[in-house]
């Protein structure tokens, strides 16, 4: 569960983003959210993912939460990956069995167990990429924040394991690709004009959104 | 709770169409408190903690050994020092004691001090976790180079035990005290100009400048009671000098610890410390927020 209770955020006086919303996101559902470009879809997931404070208001949820944007940053240039990977594994996992099983999996998931020793400078791009997935995938917690893709390159593989993740935790979607949100989200969050709309069904949110689009455009 | 809520509040989620401020209320009640907060804080510690030691394990080795060798060349060049100015059967006490029971407690407190001051800044990436926060990475330091010098002193006690040094605390209790209340001195001030060095660079230039100065006015490699009256009375202001009088006194008993002020080191640990948690608290969210 996300509470956002009279959220207010804005960078300089006249770029305000939203101004005094409220929303309560149930548990377990995995929400799209929509909105025009710059609208502050990422800057919404920041907000609950900590990284980014409110101007004024409060945000509180239930429970543990990973955000997609932060797992590059627990990756040290100068350490080995399973080095980097054992810190984000210990920042979620208090055991230390358990939490040496997940990045196994992470690893073998990335295909980096061979790897493992490399330093992050050296992982070649694509690896990473899916490194970020599968770290995505296989460390559990009650809320996921993802902005942009959902797999490396559309990854079949990763696209199942990722809906499989998804529908175990009360997860955000921003995207901006209409077929990935219509098939993996329940509900959707339109941001128009500095407040959020919330709808039980994604397809209304998609609606409602390109209706919103069409009349913003009439206006111009 | 998810099931009571919507009884209570009807099916509407989202934009206006609940009671908000009716809602907020009964969240407020409702929502668990960060119960498991000091679990948190231990886990991200120790995840910081492996990740700094694991860091300086791979890149900076020479790190490691200058650590290692500064304070050697130190005890060695002041020692030579001591026995050229003043022969070296002047003194009913080992010189060589005396210098390692001053220099490794002052490189101590100087790199938990120094560390402290660019560890909120160093770790900002961390903080697009929720769970780490700039406070964690300032403690995980403080023990990180704690250790790390733990690690320096027991190296130079075998060194020193193998060339036939009598290494054996006298109060052994005593020095205990002195080192760890040493320690939460560092981490006072480390935490007060850490904080304060965010906003203005100028104060960390200034204490990295300051060092050399400490060395030569905290009573690390002479006793006190060798000085004249007047130069006395004005070092005894540095509350360093008090922690150096009370180890090498500790140490080495037959040197006395008469011009130990407790009162006096407590106030210059505990007034920075409250000043630092005050300001952190109060600046927190610009360390996390860019």
């Amino acid at each position: 569960m996300i509470w956002l209770h009279r959220l207010t955020k804005f960078y300089e006086k006249d770029q305000v983003l939203f101004s005094d919303v409220n929303l309560l996101i149930p548990s377990g559902v995995t929400v799209g959210i929509l909105g025009e470009n710059g609208c502050g879809k990422s800057t919404l997931l920041k907000l609950i993912a900590g990284t980014e404070l409110p101007s004024s208001g409060r945000i509180a949820l239930d429970g543990s939460l990973l955000w997609a944007g932060s797992v590059a940053s627990a990756m040290h240039a100068q350490m080995t990956v399973e080095q980097s990977l054992r810190f984000l594994g210990r920042l979620y996992i208090e055991e230390d069995r358990l939490m040496e099983e997940k990045v196994e999996e992470i690893l073998r998931m990335a295909d980096l167990t061979q790897k493992r020793r490399m330093l992050w400078s050296k992982v070649p791009a694509d690896l990473k990429q899916k490194l970020k997935f599968a770290a995505l995938c296989v460390i559990e917690t009650d809320h996921l924040l993802i902005d942009g893709g959902l797999a490396p390159k559309n990854d079949k593989f990763f696209l199942e394991k990722m809906a499989e993740r998804m529908r175990r935790s009360t997860t955000l979607l921003a995207s901006g690709n209409r077929k990935i949100l219509s098939e993996h989200c329940d509900a959707g969050i339109v941001i128009h004009n500095r407040k959020f709309y919330y709808f039980d069904a994604i397809a209304r949110a998609q609606k409602f959104f390109e209706s919103v689009k069409k009349h913003d455009k009439a206006d111009t | 709770m998810k099931r009571d809520f919507f009884s209570r509040f009807g099916g509407g989620v989202g934009h206006a169409l609940f009671p908000v401020d009716e809602a907020a209320e009964w969240i407020k009640e409702e929502f668990p408190r960060e119960q498991d907060s000091w679990r948190r804080f231990k886990r991200v510690v120790y995840a910081l903690y492996l990740r700094q030691l694991q860091r300086q394990l791979k890149g900076e080795y020479a790190g490691f050994v200058w650590l290692l060798v500064e304070p050697l060349i130190m005890i060695i060049l002041f020692t030579l020092m001591h026995t050229v100015i003043r022969g070296s059967s002047s003194s009913s006490y080992d010189i060589i004691v005396f210098m390692g029971s001053g220099m490794v407690p002052f490189f101590l407190f100087r790199t938990i001090l120094t560390s402290s001051l660019r560890v909120f800044k160093q770790n900002r990436p961390l903080y697009h976790y929720p769970q780490i926060k700039p406070f964690d990475a300032f403690i995980a330091n403080a023990f990180f180079e704690s250790s790390l010098y733990a690690v320096v002193t027991l190296i130079l006690l075998l060194l020193a035990f193998l060339i036939g040094v009598d290494i054996i605390p006298q109060n052994f209790d005593g020095v205990m005290v002195g080192i760890l209340w040493l320690i939460l001195f560092g981490m006072s001030w480390g935490l007060l100009l850490g904080v304060l060095g965010h906003f203005y660079e100028v104060i960390i230039k200034f204490v990295s400048f300051l060092s050399l100065p400490l060395l030569i006015l905290s009573a690390v490699f002479f006793p006190l009671d060798t000085l004249p009256p007047v130069a006395r009375k004005w070092l005894l202001y540095n509350p360093l000098v008090h922690f150096m009088e009370w180890i090498h006194g500790s140490y080495l008993v037959t040197l006395d610890t008469r011009y130990v002020d407790f009162s006096y080191m407590f106030e210059w640990t505990v007034i920075p410390l409250f000043l630092g948690l005050w300001l952190y608290n109060k600046s927190e969210r610009k360390f996390i927020d860019s």
